[in-house]
């Protein structure tokens, strides 16, 4: 069990926390915020690096104080990745193995295997200067999994890499957190969040405003910042059911309402986005190509930057956006009834 | 891009080439108004000089071993200044700048306060029957006075443009604040470090006014040409002046060539 309790850290104007979170051995958490948010700020006083004002941060119910119980427990990869530029890739992944006197025979072999599995085991001689941003990451990652940290943190291990790398990093973290490590990961992409949580905390100036299941936190309309972000997407968890005539029938988790979507490479379930922009809305059924059209009430509206948010409930709940006009023209208030409607091809896989 | 943008991309290179190449002129001119003067044989007799040549190899040592003890301490201190905030951070910056303002004959007369006789330090020296005054490591108080600040400023400037990251990711990886500073920020910062360490050494060697002041002899190279000037006149100390020129843009370029190649 990882706790932290009552943390607080100030400087000048920004002031963070309190902060508490409980999380299990086997979590993975994202921390989710918009920049400026004080998410890499939250990291360094979990890895020791920055002292807090109050506050405790418990590791098996004993609290970490010392800088050696930080680097004992904790290990820490920096957004920038801070890979040592002087050393070559070998020297940057041993570094903490010698700077901890333990640089054995059987941990030489173990920072070979960590190169091996992350393939960077080729790069070994080289400087870090000339690397592309993935192979860095790697050797970084290395660099700090070869000291077995009980909790991995990870600020923003995904925003500096192309596309195709960030799928293949995803998949590493992923099997790194199956080996049993906490992983506490900070982002501000929601798709980090729902690809690979299994907690997030939301986190909006300096305090974390939702704590919980990424269904929990992204059901509710609880914070500014899921506001936002569930402004621009609809998730659900589904299973694969049906393929007829080159489109795929999804049965949603919890309510079983189906949905259609074009083929996409899946394993048969897993959670699916519609973006707010995609979803049209109706006072009528009407006929048209669409292949996803649900009856459903409309539960809230409110304000938001270009028009208007409205949360339907169509058994399932959807959020989508209006212009002030339409929604004029619509006469959209909470209780009525509406049709909201989406195409096949709007239906995305997430992960 | 029009023929006109051409134009005066052209002439705004012109004009900056003219007025660096004047600047460049300027220390040029004198350097070499000195090798066409030299007559030859007075440089070999120079060369041949035992009292020359002990002159600028007692310099060059001086500043050598006076640059290297006082980096101990400096290099502290500038790490300190690049990674610290502390009460007084402003005030202590303000003294390390303090011998760049000062006249270099005031800052001889300001050291004879703690080194010669009457003073503390002086007098306990002089109890154990040492003296600053007249020694090469009096000189080396008067070399260090007045170039330190550029050993200082250059390190302290170089730690500090080193992302702190590097040292945090250290710390993040057990590593201990020594080992962070020796195995990470030095190296990290040893370009700046040795640049300083160059401009420090510089200085030491082309110092005249303090040493003048603290120890007339033994005779460093900057002394020797003034006594030679005096003494004999512009022919006779021209071909030493020279040579100590010679000598020490040797050293530059080697010092600065084995700098190594920059990292960040």
């Amino acid at each position: 069990m990882f706790e932290v309790a009552d943390l607080s850290y100030e400087l000048g104007d920004f002031s963070l926390g309190p902060i508490n979170l409980q999380l299990h051995d086997k979590d993975y958490c994202v921390i989710l915020g918009p920049s400026g948010a004080g998410k890499s700020q939250l990291l360094y006083l979990l890895a020791g690096l920055v002292k807090p004002g109050v506050g405790r941060i418990l590791y098996q119910h004993q609290a970490i104080r010392q800088p050696a119980d930080y680097a004992k427990w904790v290990g820490l990869l920096f957004q920038q990745y801070a890979l040592f530029p002087h050393l070559s890739v070998w020297d940057n992944v041993v570094y903490g193995l010698k700077a901890r006197k333990i640089f054995t025979n059987a941990n030489r072999k173990k920072a070979v295997e960590w190169m091996k599995q992350l393939n960077v085991m080729h790069l070994s001689n080289r400087r870090i200067n000339g690397l592309s941003g993935g192979e860095q990451q790697r050797i970084a990652l290395a660099r700090t999994l070869v000291l077995e940290p009980r909790i991995l943190l990870l600020d923003e291990p995904l925003a500096a890499v192309d596309a195709p790398f960030r799928r293949e990093l995803r998949t590493v973290l992923k099997r790194i957190h199956q080996k049993g490590m906490l992983v506490i990961h900070v982002t501000h992409d929601y798709e980090e969040a729902l690809a690979l949580a299994t907690q997030v905390a939301i986190m909006e100036q300096g305090q974390v405003t939702a704590t919980g299941s990424p269904e929990k936190v992204f059901s509710r309309l609880n914070t500014g910042f899921v506001a936002r972000l569930l402004g621009e997407v609809n998730i659900f968890e589904v299973m694969h059911t049906a393929a007829e005539q080159g489109v795929w029938t999804w049965k949603e988790k919890h309510t079983g309402w189906e949905l259609k979507s074009l083929p996409f490479s899946s394993n048969g379930f897993g959670k699916i986005l519609v973006r707010t922009r995609d979803v049209l809305l109706a006072e009528e059924p009407f006929s048209s190509s669409v292949q996803n059209m649900l009856k459903g009430t409309v539960e809230a509206y409110l304000p938001a930057s270009g028009g208007v948010h409205v949360s339907v409930d169509a058994g399932l709940k959807f959020h989508l956006l209006l212009s002030e006009k339409a929604a004029e023209s619509l006469r959209i208030k909470p209780g009525k009834t509406v049709y909201v409607a989406f195409k096949a091809s709007a239906v995305q896989p997430i992960g | 891009m029009t023929t006109s943008d051409y134009s005066r991309k052209r002439a705004f290179t012109l004009v900056f080439t003219f007025l660096a190449g004047l600047l460049i002129l300027f220390i040029v001119a004198p350097i070499g108004g000195m090798f066409l003067h030299t007559q030859w044989p007075q440089m070999a007799s120079t060369l041949a000089d035992g009292e020359v040549t002990g002159s600028i190899i007692l310099t060059l040592m001086i500043a050598m071993m006076t640059t290297l003890i006082v980096g101990i301490f400096a290099i502290p201190l500038a790490y300190l200044l690049a990674r610290h905030h502390f009460y007084g951070k402003i005030l202590v910056n303000a003294i390390i700048d303090l011998p760049i303002v000062i006249p270099h004959a005031a800052a001889g007369i300001a050291l004879l306060s703690i080194l010669s006789k009457q003073s503390l330090l002086g007098g306990v020296a002089e109890s154990l029957g040492f003296h600053f005054v007249g020694h090469p490591v009096g000189i080396g108080f008067a070399m260090a006075f007045v170039s330190v600040p550029f050993l200082v400023n250059a390190a302290r400037d170089g730690f500090a443009s080193l992302p702190l990251q590097y040292e945090q990711a250290a710390v993040s990886l057990g590593a201990s604040r020594w080992r962070v500073f020796y195995t990470i920020a030095l190296p990290l910062a040893r370009r700046s470090i040795l640049s300083g360490m160059v401009m420090m050494f510089a200085r030491g060697i082309s110092e005249f006014g303090a040493v003048v002041i603290i120890a007339y002899y033994p005779m460093v190279s900057s002394v020797l040409i003034f006594e030679r000037f005096g003494a004999y006149g512009l022919n006779y100390a021209r071909p030493i002046a020279l040579l100590v020129i010679l000598v020490s843009l040797v050293i530059f370029i080697l010092l600065r060539s084995i700098g190594g190649r920059r990292y960040v």
